[in-house]
């Protein structure tokens, strides 16, 4: 978003003047007087209050401070915030001037019923606007966020990049759309909808003798069967099959027909029960395979929930809240960066079996709903009227311990879990269904079916009818479930189409942002390591299928192409790749503001390194308005005879024990100096 | 850098104007995707809540 001025045109927001107040190591009214938003090199000791003013800007904007954002300290950083002598009744506070004063606004921290509360003076839209749209630009860089970055790993990398490029919504919208399909896949195993359609057609055959597959056939099928009564109604159309039925209807043969449907219904729930059980079966082998795979190593699981901590303790060490060489969480003596390394690698393996495990969940519940079909059919079959009769009891009973099959898998299925694998039950094991007592019970039920009509052989009326209802309800089952499955085939097609494309599109673009973005860095590094063999760095993305999984830094070194750098270059060319990834998002993400600040950024750096950072500097970001603090003398004072003749104020901070952090006055301009 | 960093909400707007334009697309499925985007809602639950709900819709649709 870029920032509208007056005029409606875009404008950068430069600063013009900072007040900050009881912030950190800034006890009185520090006041910095940028005269139209000048660049400002400011050197102190450490300890002297430099961070204190970076920590109020990062505030300002963020209502956070990163690196003082532990648990321990708590509320991201703000209770460590405020200067320590400072009485609870008054506010600390920073305030900022900006190239549009319409943007000026002072944040203040205060005690209100003993909680700390900050409120900004201004509370127009366009600041808001103005404070939401900065939060998503890069504005700060300090020392210790400098290998950040580069120390990540590649699903880090993604997602940091992906957050700063708004590109973590792209990732979410491509998972609505993957969730979509597979859901939708599921759904068309789930319905079984092939097999209805087949057990409908055989009872077509069986009833007369011809398969129907369109309405021409239908009608066709039914003019044959109605010819013998010679009625007075052509069949063209169901209206016309509607008032067949009505013509031949008989009162004392509604409780037979009615009967006749009830077995039919009940034949049909057997029948795709069969079909349904292969079904479950193939799917639970799978399953099966896949959790002996996974629970051979229990250890992992248990290991699942050391994630968090895990996670913390990196934390601490990233945010060097903990700084010695030795483990955050054990205390054991340890390298620090080794630590580091190791940690994210075991947080990778675990997120990465944690994955694995979800997707063997999710199986697991589409075989639970795969059981949970049939069994919520079978259940309407048991209580179908056919079953009510007396005559019928043992097939129902068959069909109850039919029943008792699924619902016992289903019950031992549920209470499954990774840690007891001597509970799994084998594929062949699970669902035991009799074949032959599936047959006999659909073999008798048919029977009975059939007596009725052979009852009934003399009655040619009651015969028809029977077919005709018989026939005319499966027919338009089969209709109805064909319809359903072009639909749903339809959205299956439609959904695939619009996940792929966006997948081709979300490649695309990210492909795109990291070559550019990747010119940069290549271009800044290679200013400041003119004579060194690491050429063509780039940030390269990493798939899986369809799937981003994470970003890597590749590079030529000694003319050949490896990843990752931290593989071969020193603390010190880390730092500055590091310091190249953050100028170059610099150009490549802030649209509003015009500024940024460097916090003593160069520690590691050599004096070659520090003099060709610094006319990089006044060579490439000559239109910035530059915040750079430093502690290193020989650094300052080179710098400040490299900026003689630009718009730079020059200052030093030091810190005393009654005044707190205090600027040297006055300030003085190199311009005015010379 | 030369080339304008297009964001992700461009990349999603865009996008979202192209589905009802592809090849074989359903024009219930597109409007259903562009709808829930529009209106901010567009999650698997709710995705998959209007597909269903379109397909008991057209099945029991007599035409």
């Amino acid at each position: 978003m870029n920032w509208l001025g007056l005029e409606g045109k875009k404008q950068v927001i430069k600063i013009k003047e900072i007040q900050i107040s009881g912030i950190r190591g800034i006890k009185e009214n520090l006041n910095i007087t940028l005269d139209s938003s000048k660049s400002i090199l400011i050197y102190g000791d450490n300890g002297s209050g430099k961070s204190s003013i970076t920590d109020a800007i990062e505030w300002f904007y963020s209502d956070r401070v990163e690196h003082l954002s532990s648990e321990e300290i708590g509320r991201k950083g703000i209770n460590a915030l405020r200067n320590v002598f400072l009485p609870e009744d008054k506010a600390a506070y920073a305030e900022l001037r900006f190239s549009d004063s319409r943007l000026d606004s002072r944040k203040k921290l205060f005690c209100k019923r003993s909680k700390l509360t900050s409120e900004y003076s201004n509370s127009t839209e366009e600041f808001d606007n103005y404070i939401n749209t900065s939060l998503k630009e890069n504005l700060i860089l300090r020392y210790k966020d400098l290998l950040k970055f580069i120390l990540f790993t590649k699903a880090e990398k993604l997602e940091e990049i992906s957050q700063i490029i708004g590109f973590s919504e792209v990732t979410k919208v491509k998972t609505v759309f993957k969730k979509a399909v597979n859901s939708l896949k599921k759904e068309l195993k789930f319905r079984n909808v092939d097999s209805q359609i087949n057990n409908k057609q055989a009872l077509i055959l069986e009833q007369i003798g011809q398969n129907i597959n369109n309405d021409q056939q239908y009608f066709n099928a039914v003019r044959e069967l109605v010819a013998p009564l010679k009625l007075p109604v052509e069949v063209k159309d169901s209206q016309s099959i509607d008032a067949i039925l009505k013509l031949i209807k008989k009162p004392e043969d509604k409780e037979a027909l009615s009967q006749q449907l009830s077995y039919e219904k009940v034949i049909g729930v057997i029948n795709t029960l069969k079909d349904s059980i292969e079904n479950i079966r193939s799917s639970y082998e799978k399953y099966y395979e896949q959790y002996q795979t996974i629970s051979k190593d229990i250890d992992k699981f248990k290991k699942i929930s050391l994630e968090k901590l895990l996670s913390e303790g990196l934390l601490l060490l990233e945010k060097g809240i903990f700084e010695d060489d030795k483990c955050p969480l054990c205390l054991q003596e340890k390298n620090r960066k080794e630590l580091i390394e190791e940690l994210r690698e075991r947080i990778e393996e675990l997120a990465a079996f944690k994955k694995e495990k979800e997707a063997l969940e999710d199986e697991g519940k589409a075989i639970q709903r795969l059981i949970q079909n049939p069994l919520s059919e079978i259940e309407a079959g048991l209580g179908e009227k056919c079953l009510l009769k007396e005559e019928n009891l043992e097939i129902k009973s068959g069909i109850e311990q039919l029943k008792e099959s699924f619902s016992g898998a289903l019950s031992k299925f549920k209470k499954l879990t990774f840690i007891e694998r001597e509970k799994i039950i084998k594929p062949e094991e699970f669902i035991l269904l009799d074949d032959t007592t599936v047959q006999k019970i659909v073999s008798t039920l048919k029977d009975k079916m059939r007596k009725i009509s052979t009852d009934r052989k003399d009655d040619q009326k009651f015969t028809i009818n029977s077919k005709l209802i018989l026939v005319k309800q499966a027919y338009t089952e089969i209709m109805s479930l064909k319809k359903e499955l072009e639909i749903l085939k339809q959205q299956i097609q439609s959904m695939e189409l619009i996940h792929n494309e966006f997948v081709k599109k979300q490649k695309a673009a990210l492909s795109s942002f990291l070559k550019a973005i990747s010119k940069d860095i290549n271009e800044f590094y290679l200013y400041m390591n003119r004579a060194e063999e690491v050429d063509e760095i780039k940030l390269i993305p990493l798939g899986e299928g369809d799937e981003l999984i994470g970003i890597t830094i590749e590079f030529k070194f000694h003319g050949n192409i490896d990843r990752p750098p931290d593989k071969y270059l020193s603390e010190s060319h880390l730092n500055c790749l590091g310091i190249c990834l953050f100028l170059s998002s610099v150009k490549a993400f802030n649209d509003s503001n015009k500024f940024f600040i460097l916090d003593d950024v160069i520690s590691s750096f050599d004096t070659a390194h520090r003099t060709k950072f610094a006319s990089l500097l006044m060579e490439k970001f000559s239109d910035y308005q530059i915040f750079l603090f430093t502690h290193e003398k020989d650094w300052f004072e080179y710098l400040t005879n490299a900026v003689k003749g630009e718009s730079w104020i020059i200052t030093k901070i030091i810190w005393n024990y009654e005044n707190g952090a205090e600027l040297e006055m006055p300030l003085f301009n190199l311009k005015q100096r010379k | 850098m030369t080339d304008r960093v297009r964001s992700g909400q461009e990349i999603l707007d865009e996008f979202f104007t192209e589905i009802a334009g592809m090849d074989g697309m359903d024009n219930d499925v597109a409007n259903i995707v562009i709808n829930l985007y529009r209106e901010e809602k567009l999650t698997d639950t709710n995705l998959s809540n209007e597909l269903a709900r379109i397909r008991g819709e057209k099945t029991s649709d007599k035409d």
